[in-house]
């Protein structure tokens, strides 16, 4: 009786729960997150694409946050886009609560429903560089005349119309006698001149110096051939519908941004030196402007 | 039942169940073991491959999350959705609200159970930007979205576990029928080895079974495999045969002990005399050979009832027998000196050389012992002999014979068993005798030295110390002598070792010769001998023991055809006096003789307490002389040499005074021995030579006349490669002139090796330097090379002067001298000149040249100067 008391001991310990644990497959219980609705009310913040959208988070993240944190109970979030085209479809549609673009687009903003509330400083930064590779030896316009000329995009004021204008003023229609590419961004358009694909590149200063500091070998083959007159900066709008106080509360913020230490340190990144108070009559030359542009090179080209 | 139950009690059924029962719990255990860490393993790697999936997701989603572009999110997401396992993705911005997800539910909407939150913690703290979890048989897996460093939100991605389980699935179901297999294969493999073993077993069994009841002739088969229960079988099998064999055995056997048992009682009663007899002898013992014989020859007569016993030993070549101890039983006397040649008797001396035993009954017949007949053994009337040969380390040395006068005796075992033991007995006490002889010879080897047989340095401390001890319990006093041969280095070197040992066998000859057989001579090693003298009561008896030991010994030895001198240095210390121990006793013999070698060898001297001091001050000395090389301390001295005819100064010998700062002026004569031991004394003359001849230059330059400097060349420096050149050297620094220098060289030092000098001497010749041998006469110097040696001055060394004119000797060597420099074409100079009659002696005899006191002793340069404006001013 010993060996089959030790058997069924044996037997049950060490070799059945192999012979069963094949057979009864147990069912867990299945986890699953357990959801709730986000009570907090944000508002959405776009900014041109003059950076690109890594960029654009980067230089305006900060000043976001300094806003959140100064103000009372605001939450910004802030959206970047693809390119212009993605910007203008989300500002036209009234998508962005507030919103920085450039002379341009502000103008059409304000037809769509956008306040003009502040605009960027200094004007002397809103122009535009015309930039070639040092080898093309390029030292009149006429010498344009028949290339290929980069421009960000066709609406970028500063980087594409006021070159444009600029050149047209000295017997050069781009459109015309020349081809331009809209190669999407600032610094697309530089690369495409400083890899040949074009001969000339339109920009404005603020990314032509920090592309030639982010890229002093580079920038060692380009020269700036030159530089537009000046125009009315960037401006900053709120939807129409926003509520007054909390617009206030923002701008005045934006505008003392550059008084202290801490603000201007976080202006540096947007390349802009700081914010001042702006209206509809602020961007009076700018109509102006676009009025005879129109008028002789036209838009949507 | 039962039967299965027979089955487990059996050694075949209890080894299978073993054999099964190990097989399947090792291989589930293995199976269990591999399952778990394979699960494990997956689950890890899974989990680490959705990490990856939920880095890169992230890296994916930042762009899109940033242009908050939820079209492009939910394409994200859609592209992985269908990975398997995966269970949920969670695309959430810096605030978690989630902005795509393949759960529509959470749109918008922000995680809200605990565990989400703990994992949104983390992530919050996560420094690798990734946390992975396993909980809920769930991997779940969290990736932060980054933007330059800066947060913008997170991915989550929840997978199941399932394709892991089901792998586990398969594994365990391939397991579980290897085991089974094998389970299988191992019972049957078992059954069928254990089957064969425990058939074996069962035959041995029953055979067992048989032979306990007595039956050997048990049918077994051969066992032939090499498994240990066959081997167990073959063993089986023997032992059956062997004990069957016993049995049988122990029967004869026990008939053959109880015969022998009857017979050995009887020849008990016999022996017991030849014992008694035996340890008889052995208690007379065996002092020495001679007495272990005559005991031997008497014992074994009486014992035997022998009327001759002798024994006899073989010389060395075998040709013989002598002899050693003939005993006569009915006279009781011995006698010896008889001779037996072998190629008289070559039959008895082969079996005797073999070591055979002879025993013959009939002796006039037996072939051993018939050549005896006639000459011997008729004449004696010796009728039965038995010759027993002594056995010595495996050789016959000699025979113990027993010869029998009367009737015919035939020789019993236990008479020829007691002949055997006496012969043993008898090589044992050569044996013990040739073992101390050789103790004897290795201890007299060990005490004494082996060329002149004297006692070596230890027997001599020991009866050194011994001696002290008596003196000391007598109040005696005792002297030690410690004896070293003059220039035996010498001897050693002209003739060779072994001329130089032959003298040393003479010295030991005879020094024993001249002293009393109680003194112990030793000798130490070299040409060292020590002597104790002991119960001496004063002095004076040392005194005359050492004069005499130097006299005996200077007379000449004839060795090897050579008439040869040898002198001793003698050194004395005396116990109490100049030490209580054995040690210092001889060091300060040693000590003294090394007093007498400097107080001009061939005689003795004392130690003492004088002694010491002086060789505690040299030690002083010699880190002063080094000292006084660098603080310029030496001074050099001028001593005019005066032309003894007209009383002029014509030249002058610069030597060295040393200016020691506390002890004031110091002689040569203290330190150039020291300086000459340590090598200083290169550069004190060389620093000599330089000022010496810097101060001629000056003289020269200033107008006054000088003369020739005489300068001592060191005996080191000559023996210098560069001697030639560092003096040329010297000269041109100088400014002085080769024609101002005569150069001293020591007459000993030359003959050292009178080859190279000559070539150097001829070198500084060429130089244009005079040269001059100094102490002429003191040394052995040959003539034939004096000859040779491009001198121009012989110097007479003072010894020589001292006893001028009075002295017979004296006058009469520098009388030759003085003829031998001539007849040379030398010129003679004198030092040690102290008396006009000296002087007047030298110039009567032609040495015109005089140094020494007469004329002044030596100066520094500033007096030296004066005297020279002074001897201007005459001129």
């Amino acid at each position: 009786m010993r060996w089959t008391t030790a058997l069924k001991t044996v037997f049950f310990t060490l070799i059945a729960p192999f012979l069963f644990s094949g057979c009864g497959e147990e069912k867990t219980s299945p986890y699953a997150p357990v959801f709730t609705e986000v009570k907090e009310r944000e508002l959405i913040v776009g900014i041109h694409p003059y950076l690109n959208a890594q960029r654009t988070f980067l230089a305006f993240e900060p000043i976001l946050r300094y806003l959140e944190d100064h103000a009372d109970g605001i939450r910004l979030r802030l959206e970047t886009s693809v390119d212009y085209a993605d910007y203008e479809r989300k500002l036209y549609a009234g998508h962005f609560d507030l919103s920085l673009p450039n002379p341009y687009q502000t103008l059409e903003a304000q037809a769509l429903g956008y306040r003009i509330v502040a605009k960027v400083k200094p004007d002397t930064d809103f122009r535009g560089v015309i930039v070639a590779r040092k080898d093309r030896h390029i030292r009149s316009v006429s010498q344009l005349r028949g290339e290929k000329i980069s421009f960000p995009s066709p609406t970028a004021l500063a980087a594409t119309m006021l070159p444009k204008w600029f050149l047209f003023e000295r017997g050069l229609d781009v459109d015309k006698e020349a081809f331009p590419q809209y190669v999407g961004s600032q610094y697309s358009s530089i690369m495409n001149a400083y890899s040949g694909d074009t001969v000339a590149a339109a920009t404005w200063p603020t990314p032509w110096k920090t592309w030639q500091q982010e890229n002093p070998d580079k920038a060692e083959e380009m020269e700036l051939l030159w530089t537009t007159p000046e125009l009315v900066n960037n401006g900053f709008v709120a939807r129409a519908d926003m509520d007054e106080a909390v617009v206030e509360q923002i701008v005045t913020l934006l505008c003392a941004l550059d008084t202290t230490r801490e603000g201007k340190a976080i202006l540096v990144p947007s390349g802009f030196t700081g914010f001042e108070r702006a209206d509809e009559t602020t961007y009076v030359p700018v109509k102006q402007f676009l009025r005879r542009y129109d008028a002789a090179i036209g838009f949507g080209k | 039942m039962k039967r299965i139950r027979l089955f487990f009690a059996s050694i075949k059924g209890q080894l299978i169940i073993g054999v099964v029962l190990l097989q399947a719990s090792l291989m589930g255990l293995f199976i269990y073991d591999f399952i778990s860490r394979e699960e494990e393993f997956s689950q890890q790697r899974s989990l680490n491959n959705l990490g990856n999936l939920g880095r890169l997701v992230a890296s994916n989603a930042s762009l899109s999350l940033l242009n908050n572009d939820l079209v492009a999110l939910g394409e994200l997401v859609s592209q992985i959705e269908h990975l398997p396992d995966i269970e949920k993705i969670y695309i959430t911005d810096a605030n978690f609200r989630v902005r795509a997800s393949n759960d529509p539910a959470a749109f918008n909407q922000t995680f809200a159970d605990p565990r989400s939150l703990a994992i949104q913690e983390d992530l919050r703290r996560s420094p690798a930007g990734s946390v992975h979890t396993l909980h809920d048989a769930l991997l779940d897996t969290g990736a932060v979205i980054t933007v330059g460093g800066k947060t913008i939100g997170f991915v989550r991605i929840i997978s199941t576990t399932q394709s892991i389980t089901e792998q586990m699935g398969r594994l365990l179901e391939y397991g579980i029928v290897y085991i089974l297999i094998a389970i299988m294969a191992m019972t049957l493999i078992a059954w069928l080895i254990i089957r064969k073993l425990t058939k074996k077993l069962t035959l041995l069994s029953v055979a067992a079974g048989e032979i306990a009841r007595g039956n050997y002739a048990v049918s077994l088969p051969p066992f032939e495999e090499r498994d240990e229960i066959s081997r167990m079988g073959r063993a089986f099998r023997v032992m059956i045969a062997s004990i069957h064999d016993q049995v049988s055995e122990l029967e004869s056997m026990l008939e053959k002990v109880q015969e022998a048992e009857a017979l050995e009682r009887q020849r008990y009663t016999q022996s017991e005399k030849y014992q008694r007899a035996l340890f008889q002898w052995a208690e007379i013992g065996y002092e020495d050979p001679q007495t272990a014989i005559r005991n031997a020859v008497e014992i074994s007569a009486h014992t035997l009832d022998v009327e001759r016993v002798s024994v006899w030993f073989l010389n060395s070549d075998l040709s013989a027998l002598e002899c050693r101890d003939l005993y006569t039983l009915s006279s009781s006397l011995h006698a010896d000196g008889f001779r037996l040649g072998r190629h008289d008797y070559p039959h008895y001396f082969e079996a005797v050389v073999e070591g055979r035993m002879i025993a013959a009954e009939d002796a006039w017949n037996d072939p051993l012992t018939r050549e005896f007949t006639e000459g011997y053994l008729k004449p004696l009337g010796i009728v039965s002999m038995l010759d027993m040969p002594i056995v010595q380390g495996g050789k016959v040395i000699g025979v113990v014979c027993h010869e029998q006068i009367g009737g015919k005796r035939m020789w019993r075992p236990e008479e020829k068993e007691f002949a055997i033991a006496v012969t043993n007995a008898l090589a044992l006490a050569f044996e013990i005798d040739k073992r101390k002889q050789i103790e004897t010879t290795l201890e007299y080897q060990a005490h004494h030295d082996g060329l002149t047989d004297l006692s070596n340095r230890s027997l001599f401390v020991d009866r050194l110390e011994h001696a002290i001890k008596k003196a000391k319990r007598r109040g005696n006093k005792l002297a030690v002598l410690f004896i070293d041969l003059d220039r035996f280095k010498e001897i050693n070197d002209s003739f060779g070792h072994q001329m130089g040992d032959m003298v040393l066998v003479a010295v030991a000859d005879r020094l024993r010769e001249n002293l009393r057989e109680i003194d112990t001579i030793a000798r130490l090693g070299g040409d060292e001998f020590t002597l104790i003298i002991e119960d001496i009561d004063d002095q004076l008896k040392v005194n005359e023991i050492a004069s005499k030991l130097v006299e005996t010994l200077q007379h000449p030895m004839e060795i090897g055809g050579h008439q040869l001198y040898v002198t001793v240095s003698i050194g004395v210390s005396l116990y109490p006096l100049d030490g209580e121990d054995s040690q210092s006793l001889l060091r300060n013999a040693d000590s003294a003789m090394y007093k007498a070698k400097e107080e001009g060898r061939n005689s003795f001297q004392y130690y003492s307490q004088e002694l010491t001091e002086r060789a505690f001050e040299r030690v002083a000395m010699e880190s002063s002389l080094r000292r006084a090389i660098a603080n310029g301390e030496f001074v050099v001295y001028y001593q005019p040499q005066v032309d003894g005819t007209t009383d002029a100064i014509i030249g002058m010998e610069a030597l060295v005074r040393w200016n020691h700062p506390q002890m004031g002026l110091v002689t040569p004569a203290r330190f150039i021995p020291i300086a000459e031991e340590t090598g200083l004394i290169l550069a004190i003359d060389e620093w000599v030579m330089k000022s010496a001849m810097r101060q001629m230059a000056g003289w020269y330059a200033q107008g006054l006349e000088p003369g020739v400097l005489s300068l001592n060349l060191a005996m080191k420096q000559l023996w210098r490669e560069t001697c030639v050149e560092t003096i040329d050297a010297m000269l041109r620094e100088s400014g002085c002139r080769s024609g101002w220098i005569e150069l001293e060289v020591t007459e000993g030092e030359i003959m050292k090796n009178p080859e190279k000098a000559i070539a150097i001497l001829g070198g500084l010749r060429d130089l244009g330097v005079q040269l001059a041998i100094d102490d002429f006469g003191t040394g052995y110097s040959s003539l034939s090379y004096l000859k040779r040696l491009p001198l121009d001055i012989l110097k007479i060394d003072q010894s020589f002067v001292r006893g001028l004119p009075e002295h017979h000797e004296d006058a009469a060597i520098v009388r030759a001298i003085i003829a031998l420099a001539q007849s040379l074409g030398m010129e003679t100079i004198a030092e040690g000149v102290e008396t006009k009659e000296q002087k007047d002696f030298l110039v009567a005899n032609g040495c015109h040249l005089i140094q020494g006191y007469f004329y002044g002793q030596p100066v520094p340069a500033e007096e030296m100067e004066k005297m020279l404006e002074l001897s201007a001013k005459k001129v």
